[in-house]
């Protein structure tokens, strides 16, 4: 499925594939804005970001060898892979078995840490007279809620009263097959319900990199796009940004984001813009959208007054635009499957109903079982048994929040049986070796294949071997080189 | 205690030494260091959005936080060129660190000279741990944060914290609270904040001003301090060379080899003495005389010679510390 995605961790990693599919020119021009540098850089693992730092006072290049030797014994396969995930960012730079980071890069970073470079790459403040008073980080909140809660109605076919988002919105939800167009409007489809479930952040990650393949098809330059996304992500939440210096592909996204309601502009082609909560959180990671008692800063905690309650995440990350600030959490579920949702939104009921058998409705209270039936039914949408879990667990009541685990054990492990259940086979490409003349030969392509871990199925008796597609290409070079090396030795007699 | 996952929190709190004087004697000047430091944080911020800090600061007279600072302070100018974070925490450390250091100048006392190049760590290190304490009791179930210490000392030891400053170190060790060292100047190596570092499992680091430049305190900050739990179990540290695991006595505060240890309440004296300070205990002298004039037999002969209960008449044994 073309947009599948689960957890965050995944979504973020698709971006990151989005990089690495950009031809080195681009990812220089990409790289010359410390806060596009910036945002990469907290795309990547832990350990990446170790390894960069590590570098990034470095002036000289350093033997891929001894990075390798950072690690410890047992941990090196995975510093290899971050290391080459690297190089494939264009990040690190290898030569004649040295490594250095790409000098743009290196410099870059360091100026988005110290403070220098292209002075506009963290946005401009807006300095004029502001015409409306009225846009707190409250009111930019709610501002934010009830625009991505339309698109999200929308989605779930229950804005029949509220009129249909723009067309730019609606182009975007068509080209990420989250909707499709049938006989009576636009219909949700099973992606469109994955990611009904998605928290916030990997939804908006979603919507950023579907405009991004939408720019590419419309010749819009996609350095262009992407260090103005990069720059939108660092940007501070209730501050007010000049659109002086944009271009007007820029411009143009501006817009559009707007009908998101990622960003907030007072009229179109206002000389300033405010960047809602839905953007600012995927780069600072706070849940706070709750408006005048976050703080400057997310990172802040501890000593002084009323920094600290606003710097600690509360429960996971935020939820903000399907439950409204003050109720957050209105799942109960017991060990006995049933669930009871303090909700009286038409959005999280048709969320619900996705996977939850709905029995009875108050005004403002619904109760509901999870079956095998409901749960099955979810399922076969494509929806995944983590993300029914996810969903409950970031929904939960905060009576249910105190607990460890969250959930009922019961009821997660039966959720995850039952997904089980409808996958006990599992296709996997694969080659098929048969009728090995020698006993030797098929054992030493037996402990090749073994020694690189790409046996799927094996029969010593029948001398026969189903290896995956990676596999295949390494053996079929073992086998060349084997075969030379007979002919060889052939000839030699 | 549970793995550190990759997806976990970080808590740092530097504890900045701002001790003038000790700073005049490094060869790298405070401003250069604050620069380095500044940028380390910024670096440090960068990894994770949830990451978490304090600054602390601390001279020979008093231990301040800097930040988070109190709200109610001037607005900062804005300068555009910088993330927004960044800013924030760089502007309130600069500008603490000045006050402080002008405010140190301002309230100098004569004839402290003698403790001039000392700063009382301990303070520095319990405050750390109070507000380590209270970010996870404030952190919910679900998310664990993980805590550590940084440390940069320019200031020589000061002998007479070493009971307050073993016993921080023991609760940081209790409360899984790594303390990395980064000892910048000073004519020797700090061997209380070497035990620190050993004791709790971080690094103890001598920057080597002299080789490197101006930015060799940097890098060596980059490469190992940062390094969040989850990293460190991946990554090698840099071992550390002998430790000096040496006691400072009770009586004097000196660093001794050899001492006395006072078997009820493991006092450390550097002389023989007839009571305990610590803990009021008189010793029985004929045994410790019996120790010192026949080694060979001391511990049979204090066994066989004391028919009393070992806390009333408690013998005063050597102890070798090394």
């Amino acid at each position: 499925m073309a947009t599948q995605m689960g957890s965050e961790e995944e979504f973020k990693s698709t971006i990151a594939e989005y990089l690495e599919s950009l031809p080195t020119q681009f990812c220089r021009r990409v790289f010359s804005n410390p806060a596009a540098c910036l945002a990469i850089f907290r795309l990547l693992s832990t350990v990446g970001k170790q390894l960069v730092m590590s570098m990034l006072y470095l002036d000289s290049a350093i033997k891929l060898q001894d990075v390798y030797q950072w690690a410890k014994v047992d941990h090196q396969p995975l510093v290899r892979s971050k290391v080459h995930q690297l190089r494939k960012l264009q990040i690190l730079t290898e030569e004649k078995g040295t490594v250095s980071l790409n000098p743009i890069f290196r410099e870059q970073l360091r100026n988005a840490l110290t403070g220098g470079g292209d002075f506009s790459s963290f946005g401009i403040p807006y300095t004029g007279a502001v015409s409306n008073r009225g846009v707190s980080k409250k009111w930019l909140a709610s501002y934010a809620n009830d625009r991505w809660e339309a698109i999200l109605h929308f989605m779930v076919g229950h804005s029949a009263d509220a009129e249909p988002p723009s067309e730019s919105v609606r182009g975007i939800l068509r080209m990420s097959k989250l909707m499709e167009n049938s006989e009576e409007g636009m219909k949700i489809t099973n992606s469109g319900f994955q990611f009904l479930l998605q928290d916030s952040s990997s939804q908006v990650w979603t919507v950023l990199l579907q405009y991004l393949r939408l720019a590419e098809m419309q010749d819009m330059d996609v350095v262009e796009v992407l260090n103005f996304m990069f720059q939108l992500v660092s940007l501070q939440l209730g501050r007010p940004y000049s659109t002086e210096a944009l271009t007007r592909n820029q411009r143009k996204m501006l817009a559009e984001l707007c009908s998101f309601g990622l960003l907030y502009q007072d009229s179109v082609g206002a000389p300033q813009f405010y960047p809602t909560h839905l953007i600012t959180s995927l780069s600072s990671g706070s849940a706070s959208h709750s408006g005048p008692s976050s703080t400057d800063s997310a990172t802040v905690v501890g000593a002084g007054g009323g920094t600290g309650r606003s710097a600690i995440p509360t429960g996971s990350k935020a939820t903000g635009e399907l439950a409204k600030p003050s109720d957050q959490g209105f799942i109960i579920l017991e060990t006995n499957c049933r669930m009871y949702a303090y909700t009286n939104s038409a959005l999280q009921i048709a969320i619900l109903n996705l996977f939850v058998h709905l029995v009875n409705r108050f005004p403002n209270f619904i109760t509901g079982a999870l079956t095998r039936d409901s749960v099955r039914r979810a399922l076969s949408r494509g929806i995944t048994a983590d993300q029914i879990i996810t969903f409950l667990t970031t929904h939960a009541h905060p009576q249910m929040q105190g607990r460890t685990p969250v959930l009922p054990i019961t009821v997660t492990d039966q959720i995850r049986l039952w997904e089980q259940e409808r996958n006990r086979l599992r296709p996997t490409p694969a080659y098929f070796y048969k009728d090995f003349g020698q006993k030797q030969e098929y054992e030493r392509m037996f402990k090749y294949a073994q020694d690189i871990g790409v046996i799927l199925w094996a029969s010593n008796e029948k001398r026969q071997l189903v290896v995956t597609r990676q596999g295949h290409a390494k053996i079929a070079e073992l086998v060349k080189s084997q075969r030379a090396a007979a002919a060889a030795a052939a000839a030699a007699k | 205690m549970s793995e550190p996952l990759e997806s976990d929190p970080s808590l740092l709190v530097v504890i900045l030494d701002v001790n003038g004087w000790a700073w005049t004697q490094s060869p790298l000047t405070i401003d250069n260091a604050l620069q380095q430091m500044i940028i380390f944080i910024n670096a440090y911020l960068a990894l994770k959005p949830e990451n978490k800090l304090v600054v602390l600061a601390s001279n020979k007279r008093e231990c301040k936080c800097l930040y988070p600072a109190d709200r109610n302070q001037a607005p900062i100018e804005r300068d555009i060129r910088i993330y927004e974070q960044f800013r924030v925490v760089d502007a309130t450390v600069l500008s603490g660190v000045q006050a402080m250091l002008s405010d140190a100048a301002a309230t100098m006392i004569e004839g402290e000279e003698d403790e001039e190049g000392q700063t009382l760590m301990s303070r520095a290190l319990s405050k750390a741990l109070c507000h380590i304490h209270r970010v996870e009791a404030e952190s919910s179930a679900a998310v664990k944060v993980w805590s550590r210490i940084l440390v940069i000392s320019a200031a020589d030891d000061s002998p007479r914290e070493y009971i307050a400053l073993m016993n921080t170190i023991f609760a940081a060790q209790r409360m899984g609270v790594l303390i990395d060292i980064c000892k910048v100047s000073g004519k020797s190596d700090s061997v209380f904040l070497q035990q620190a570092a050993e004791i709790t499992g971080g690094n103890y680091l001598k920057v080597d001003t002299t080789r490197g430049g101006g930015e060799s305190m940097l890098q060596t900050l980059m490469f190992t301090c940062l390094a969040d739990h989850y990293t460190r179990e991946v990554l090698v540290s840099p071992t550390s060379e002998t430790i000096d695991f040496r006691a400072t006595c009770f009586c004097h505060k000196r660093i001794v080899d050899i001492g006395f240890v006072c078997s009820v309440c493991l006092s450390i004296f550097c002389e023989l003495t007839p009571v305990c300070s610590t803990c009021q205990t008189k010793f029985s002298f004929r045994v410790a005389r019996a120790d010192s004039a026949a080694p060979h037999q001391a511990v049979n002969g204090s066994l066989k010679q004391s028919p009393k209960p070992a806390a009333a008449t408690a013998a005063m044994s050597t102890l070798t510390l090394s």
